[in-house]
Parts: C-alpha cells; sequence; structure tokens
C-alpha cells in the first residue's frame, strides 16, 4: 500500500517535471469574473507554444458576440523567446446565473492540452456607469454602427442595398477599425461594392451631428422569399475619448478604449412575387427595355446575319436568362454569343445584356422571324409586364430554292438540272384559270354510276350464259330424237336379216337389200345406179365421216363376199352390228 | 380604269345589287393579289367557297396570297388542299416548299421501307379516279374478248380470246380494287394543320398532364384519335400527343 502512493507521487512528480521542461502553458483568461446580463466579457485562450487544431469550448449560457480573433506575438528579450499565441472571444450571457466556460484544446507538438474551466457569476443588468469621465461610458454613447436597408420588404430578385455606417461624435477619435465578424448573407445574391478609401463625412444621428464613415456598401438580391436573416456585422474600434487631464501644453489627454459596435441582426421579409406569372417569366424583375434587331434584312443564301436580342434597364440583369429566338428550321442557327455589360452600383444592377445569334438562310424566301415575348415583374407598378420585340421579315433573294433541292436529291445523278431549276422554281404567281367544281362534288367511287358500269358486263356474261345454256339443251335433245329415229330405222331395214341370223346365206342377201334400201329411202337413188363408186361419193358429197363410209362400203362388199365363201356366225354376228352403227351413224350425219 | 371597274364591282356587290358568278369572283381576286392587295383578294377567294364551288386553282390562290401576308398556317392549308386535288401540280409543290422555308420546327420524318414505297409509287402514279376508270375500261374489254369467245366456232380463235379475257379481267380487278384501296386508306387518313403560334403536346387529353413536346404553327399533323374537345394527333416523325382541337384545321 505504501509502496504504491510513493509510486504515485514518483509519477505525479515526473510529469510535472517533464512539462515544466516543456514550459507549456495553455490557460484561459476572462476579462471579468463577474458582469451583468447587459455586459460583455472578453475570453482568451493564451498558449506559450504555436499548435494546432484549436478547440473551443461550448459557451453555455453565452452567445458568442465577436471572435474568434488570433493574435499571435514574438519577443525577444536578452535572447530569450517569448511567444505568445491568442484566440479571444467576447461573449454575452443570456440568462442569469452561474456559468463555467468549459475546456478548450489544443495539440501542441502531438499532444492534447486543455484549459482549467473558468467560473463567471452572471449578475442583473447593471446600469452602465453614467460618469462622463470614464472613458468607456463616453466611448459607448459617442459611437454607433448602423445598417442602413434601402427596402426591407422586397420581392423575390428585387434588388436593395444594405449600408453599414459607423457614426461617431465629433468629440472621439476613432483610431483603428477591423472586421470582427462580416455578415454572411446566405439565400442572397450579394455584391460588395468596394470602397477605394473611407471618408468621413457629416450627417446626424438620432438629432445630433455626428461624423460618419461608410464601412462597406453591399447589394443584395433574394433568391428565396420568406423571413431571411442579415447576420451582423462587428468591428473593433479603438477610439480615443478625451479626458480631463491636459498635458504640459494645455492640449487634452486622450486616453484610447478599445471597443465592440455591432449593428444587430436585421430581417429582410422577402415577398413572392404574385401568383400569376405569365408562361415565359424568366425570373426578370426590375424595369427593362427589350428588343430584336437584325444587322440584314435582304441577303443571299448561305450568306449570314446576325439577329441581336437585347434586355436593357436596371434590375437582377445578371441573374435571369434571356428568352430564346425561334427561327424557321430551314434558318442555319448557331449557338448565341452571351454578351453582358452589367454595372452594379448601390442602386443595384444595371446595363444589357444580349445574345447574338448568328443565322444563315439556306434557300430562297422569306423568313418571318416572328417577335419574342419578354416578360419581367415591375416591383414600381406591382405586376408582370410584357414586352413584345418587333417581328423581323428576313428576305433571301439569291439562291436554290427548296423545292428544287428536294427534286436533287431524288435523282441526284443528274447534277446539271440544277441551274435549269433554279430559274424553274421561283415562287409561282397564283392561276388565273379558275377551272371551278362543285364543292360538294360526290365521289365516283362507290356511287350508283360506279356500281351499274361494275355490274354491267359481268351480269351481262351471266345473263348470256344462262341463256344459251338452256338452248344448248334443247339442241341436245333434238340430237337425242334424232339418234334414236335412225337406230329404229336401222333396225326396221334389218329386221329381217335379224331373223335368219342363223342362216347366212339369207341373212347377207337380205342385209344388202336393208342397205340398199336404206341408200334409196335417204339419198333417193336408183338400184341400178348402186355401185361402191358412187356410194363412195354420194356419201362424201353429203358431209359423212369417211370411217363411216369405209365401214359401209365394208359391209356391201362382205355381202357380196358371203354369197360365194362360206363365213363364221362370228362374221355374221359382226356384221349385224356395224350395220346398225352404220345406219345409225350417217342418219345422224345427214 | 380596271382598278376603277374593280371597285365598282366590289361596291356593287357590298351593297348587293347583283349576285356576283364565282368567275368573276375569281378574276377579281387575280386582279387584286396583282395589285398587292392580298387580303382583299383572300375575301374574294372565300366567297367562291361559300358560293359552293372550289378548285384546285383557287386553293393555290388562297395559299398564295396567305403567302403574301406572312400566314404560314393559312398557306400551308391551302397548299396541301390543293394537292387534295392534285397531287402532283408543281406549282403548288413549289409554292408549297417557300412556305415551309418559314415553318419553325423541322422534324424528321420516319425511315421508309423501300418495299412499301416502291408500292406507294405505283399506287399513287395515278389519282383514285383513273385506277376506277381504267378498271372499268378494262371490265368491258373482258366482256368484248369474252363474248368473242363464246359465239366463235374456230377453236383456235376461241382459245386466244378465252386467255384474252381471263387477263382483261384480271387487270381489271386490280385496277379497281387498288382504286378502292387507295380511297379506303385515304379516307380513314385526316390531316391537319396547326393553327396555334404555340402548342404543347401533352400525355393525356388534360392540362395537368405533362407536356412532352411543343409545335409552332403551320406543321401538318395527323388526327388518331378524338375525345371531347381534345385531339391525339401524330407527327411525321410518329410521335402522338393530345392536343386541343380548336388549335388545328383538318383538311378535308
Amino acid at each position: 500500500m505504501k509502496i504504491k502512493i510513493i509510486l504515485l507521487i514518483f509519477f505525479a512528480y515526473c510529469s510535472s517535471v517533464y512539462s515544466q521542461d516543456q514550459g507549456v502553458s495553455f490557460i484561459t483568461e476572462v476579462s471579468k469574473k463577474k458582469l451583468g446580463l447587459n455586459e460583455n466579457v472578453r475570453v482568451d485562450f493564451k498558449m506559450n507554444k504555436d499548435g494546432d487544431n484549436f478547440e473551443a469550448p461550448s459557451f453555455d449560457g453565452f452567445r458568442v458576440v465577436g471572435g474568434p480573433n488570433q493574435s499571435v506575438s514574438n519577443m525577444w528579450i536578452n535572447g530569450k523567446r517569448t511567444f505568445s499565441k491568442t484566440y479571444s472571444y467576447f461573449i454575452t450571457p443570456t440568462k442569469k446565473g452561474s456559468y463555467s466556460i468549459g475546456q478548450a484544446k489544443i495539440e501542441i507538438d502531438s499532444k492534447i492540452y486543455k484549459t482549467i474551466p473558468v467560473k463567471i457569476t452572471v449578475s442583473e443588468s447593471v446600469t452602465i456607469n453614467k460618469d462622463p469621465n470614464d472613458a468607456s461610458y463616453v466611448a459607448n454613447e459617442n459611437l454607433h454602427l448602423v445598417a442602413e436597408i434601402s427596402n426591407i420588404k422586397p420581392y423575390l430578385n428585387q434588388g436593395f442595398s444594405v449600408v453599414y455606417k459607423l457614426y461617431f461624435s465629433p468629440q472621439i477619435n476613432v483610431t483603428n477599425v477591423g472586421e470582427i465578424d462580416s455578415p454572411e448573407f446566405n439565400n442572397f445574391w450579394s455584391n460588395n461594392i468596394k470602397i477605394p478609401r473611407l471618408q468621413i463625412e457629416r450627417g446626424s444621428y438620432k438629432g445630433e451631428s455626428y461624423n460618419y464613415v461608410i464601412w462597406k456598401k453591399i447589394v443584395l438580391y433574394p433568391q428565396k422569399s420568406g423571413r431571411l436573416n442579415i447576420l451582423p456585422l462587428s468591428l473593433d474600434v479603438s477610439v480615443d475619448v478625451p479626458t480631463n487631464k491636459r498635458d504640459f501644453f494645455g492640449n487634452r489627454i486622450y486616453t484610447q478604449v478599445p471597443k465592440t459596435v455591432t449593428a444587430g441582426k436585421r430581417e429582410i421579409n422577402v415577398s413572392d412575387l404574385p401568383d400569376n406569372a405569365p408562361e415565359n417569366f424568366s425570373g426578370a424583375v426590375g424595369e427593362f427595355e427589350f428588343e430584336l434587331t437584325s444587322t440584314k434584312t435582304e441577303l443571299n443564301a448561305s450568306e449570314s446575319l446576325q439577329a441581336t436580342l437585347k434586355v436593357k434597364g436596371k434590375g437582377n440583369l445578371k441573374l435571369f436568362s434571356l428568352p430564346n429566338l425561334d427561327v424557321p428550321s430551314s434558318l442555319e442557327k448557331y449557338d448565341p454569343e452571351y454578351k453582358e455589360n452589367v454595372k452594379t452600383n448601390i442602386a443595384g444592377m444595371s446595363g444589357n445584356i444580349s445574345n447574338t445569334y448568328t443565322l444563315v438562310p439556306q434557300f430562297k424566301g422569306k423568313y418571318p422571324i416572328s417577335s419574342v415575348e419578354f416578360v419581367y415583374f415591375n416591383p414600381k407598378s406591382k405586376s408582370y409586364e410584357t414586352i413584345f420585340s418587333k417581328e423581323i421579315l428576313i428576305n433571301v433573294l439569291e439562291g436554290p430554292s427548296s423545292y428544287s433541292q428536294k427534286n436533287i436529291d431524288l435523282k441526284s445523278s443528274n447534277s446539271i438540272t440544277n441551274e435549269i431549276s433554279n430559274s424553274k422554281n421561283e415562287f409561282k404567281f397564283i392561276k388565273t384559270k379558275a377551272g371551278l367544281t362543285l364543292l360538294n362534288k360526290s365521289n365516283f367511287i362507290y356511287s350508283i354510276t360506279f356500281f351499274l358500269l361494275l355490274l354491267f358486263p359481268i351480269v351481262l356474261i351471266l345473263l348470256i350464259l344462262m341463256f344459251f345454256k338452256s338452248k344448248k339443251t334443247s339442241f341436245s335433245e333434238i340430237k337425242g330424237y334424232k339418234s334414236k329415229r335412225a337406230n329404229k330405222l336401222a333396225k326396221k331395214y334389218l329386221s329381217e336379216s335379224k331373223i335368219n341370223l342363223e342362216n347366212k346365206d339369207v341373212f347377207y342377201i337380205a342385209l344388202e337389200k336393208a342397205l340398199h334400201n336404206f341408200l334409196k329411202s335417204k339419198f333417193l337413188i336408183e338400184t341400178s345406179e348402186f355401185n361402191k363408186d358412187k356410194i363412195r361419193r354420194l356419201l362424201s358429197e353429203k358431209n359423212i365421216k369417211e370411217e363411216t363410209t369405209e365401214l359401209f362400203i365394208n359391209l356391201i362388199e362382205n355381202c357380196e363376199f358371203a354369197r360365194f365363201t362360206p363365213a363364221s356366225d362370228v362374221a355374221v354376228n359382226n356384221d349385224y352390228k356395224n350395220a346398225v352403227k352404220a345406219i345409225s351413224e350417217i342418219d345422224k350425219q345427214i | 380604269m380596271k382598278k376603277l371597274v374593280i371597285l365598282f364591282y366590289l361596291m356593287i356587290s357590298s351593297v348587293g345589287f347583283a349576285q356576283f358568278n364565282n368567275e368573276e369572283y375569281f378574276s377579281n381576286g387575280v386582279e387584286l393579289y396583282n395589285e398587292g392587295k392580298y387580303l382583299e383578294a383572300i375575301n374574294q377567294f372565300k366567297l367562291i367557297i361559300q358560293g359552293g364551288e372550289h378548285s384546285e386553282a383557287l386553293y393555290f390562290n388562297l395559299g398564295n396570297s396567305y403567302y403574301k401576308i406572312n400566314d404560314i398556317a393559312n398557306s400551308i392549308y391551302y397548299y396541301e388542299k390543293a394537292l387534295r386535288l392534285n397531287p402532283k401540280d408543281n406549282d403548288v409543290l413549289n409554292n408549297l416548299s417557300y412556305s415551309q422555308n418559314m415553318l419553325i420546327d423541322k422534324i424528321e420524318l420516319l425511315p421508309k421501307n423501300q418495299v412499301s414505297e416502291f408500292l406507294n409509287l405505283i399506287s399513287n402514279a395515278l389519282t383514285i379516279n383513273q385506277w376506277l376508270f381504267i378498271g372499268i375500261a378494262l371490265l368491258y374489254l373482258f366482256l368484248g374478248a369474252f363474248l368473242s369467245y363464246y359465239f366463235n366456232n374456230n377453236t383456235i380463235i376461241k382459245k386466244n380470246y378465252f386467255s384474252l379475257s381471263i387477263v382483261f379481267f384480271i387487270l381489271s380487278m386490280g385496277f379497281v380494287f387498288n382504286g378502292i384501296n387507295r380511297f379506303e386508306n385515304e379516307k380513314n387518313i385526316v390531316e391537319a394543320i396547326i393553327f396555334e403560334n404555340k402548342i404543347d403536346f401533352r400525355t393525356e387529353p388534360n392540362f395537368r398532364s405533362e407536356v412532352l413536346f411543343n409545335l409552332h404553327e403551320g406543321t401538318k399533323v395527323t388526327v388518331k384519335e378524338e375525345l371531347n374537345e381534345w385531339t391525339l394527333v401524330q407527327i411525321s416523325n410518329g410521335n402522338l400527343g393530345w392536343i386541343k382541337a380548336q388549335s388545328i384545321k383538318k383538311i378535308d
């Protein structure tokens, strides 16, 4: 147990020795430990060696009104270097009570050092010492920072200015002015107007005559509607306050008092633009003039011209886009060249912006460039205003016509036609021959005439087919009757020979007789004239077919042969059939 | 002198003493156009349409008059009407190309199938009525050939006439059906011209819907569907969109 305590003491000693060797100190200093609610306190974090990654404590119960400011001093006294670096804050309490300022951290030589917390007691607001002999009081009373806002209820995108003026009464002198806290302008487009040299001017503050300096001029264009805050600007000022003491020569002795002045936080109420915004409104707010100009209105194809859209006036010139120029598609349009000639002064932006388009016509003809609409909001009249540019008509005098171009594209092989068709494809004059027809002339298609014309031949053919078909059938009926009669006739003639089919001698005699009778009755010829040659001639005269004739002649020959030669039963039957056939054929063919 | 005469005529006509006939309106219109009084010429030409007559020349002249006063939509509208009556008139096509130069929109055409392009070329070589007339004429040739075939006894002649009649019949039907086909196709295609300076094409037939693209006056569109006061139209690159029916004028 004892050993443990000894060891602990030993280590504690060692570490203190070590830190003493390094000589690092990191401390918190406050200007006062007791203060009123309406007073400020300055907190310094001092170190004697340069460090990194400074981390301030959270000032609970306080609000930071200034800082952090960094100051570094490096001194050599008798060959000994004294270094000090200070981060200082100005804080003001928000509530009564006792608060402690927490630990600040710093990294020196890759070791982290922390400060010891400091207690501060905040009491009731104290009445500021009104002793006119107190320098701080005098300084307070005679020094004012004022933010002058030209319009605290602007429209969205309507410019306004903020001018910070530092008023000081002629009694005191201001020597050293430094900005502690620059205001931030979130949700604003801001432009700081440079002040080349601070000039003291005379003015009045709350009815008293004061000197003032314009410290800062800013032009703001709100980008968001609603309540927007402008964060305060704090200045650190050294004020020379005269004292009652006088020096040897009788001049007043001045004491210097450091002072922080703040122009309080200001709230801007940005109102939205009215709802009834026209379609082409692109956010321009101000007072503008708008025009469309063209370098030429008459030119030849493939020459170029410049058309310029220009907006001139006062307003948020840099913050909106120019309207587009719509040109006929047969004019070749190149991307516009944007030009800006805008000056920003305390009254806002003024000047002009323009878009210059290069246009190259391809074909002969005229090209109207329709008027372009520019819509802006005029905060003075509180209404949207529209300017129409004038319409420009571009005449292209010489060049190919687009119709001949189309034709050339079609028959690209024939390039000679180009020249000729150019002269042919002027804009044609109107036609002088009316050739009027009735407006409501019905279509030929599906009209009664159309159907009649279409159906007539088909119906006609059908009728003809039907009519002649019936006629043909009656013909064939006559034919059938005829052949029946011929068969009957043949059978009648051959009836006798048919009976004698068994007796061939009698059969052939009867057959020959029958054939003769047939010819006699058909052609009215005498039996005496009956021979084969004559029969042949006769039959051919009557247009009887060769084979039928031959069949007939054969039969007659067979009859003659049969008288002298024996014949078989088969031949007899055959001859009978042939006879029937020959007679009926001849009868048919006559 | 002529001016005086026309003035006199105009006075009379305005008072309504004499009914002009349409031919006179036409020649008045031509005169007025030639003097550069395009608006008055348009009035004269329009009286003819009110009188119930029209012609390709009339529409062409109206198109020209509107071109002269830089009215793109009307000028293209009347040229297209003239082309309806005669799709091949070079004067109309030529002047239409001048009007189309003034168009703000340039729409890429859809690439076409070569076969269908070729078929179209054939189908468009004649007008519908020409197709029909030739078809009917061929039908009568078929009738003649068929009758010759039917009442001839000579076998060889019969044979020739028969094949001839079949050829005529097939050709005739081909011509007539092509004419009918064209008519039916064209009946379904309703074209229109945009008359509004700038118009938004929307996804749905109401103002809440999204705007797809916008077009300017004078562009030709094809009407696809209609719903109340809205029309679904197609532009030549195949894109579709709903627009207010009042902002277009159909070419009929």
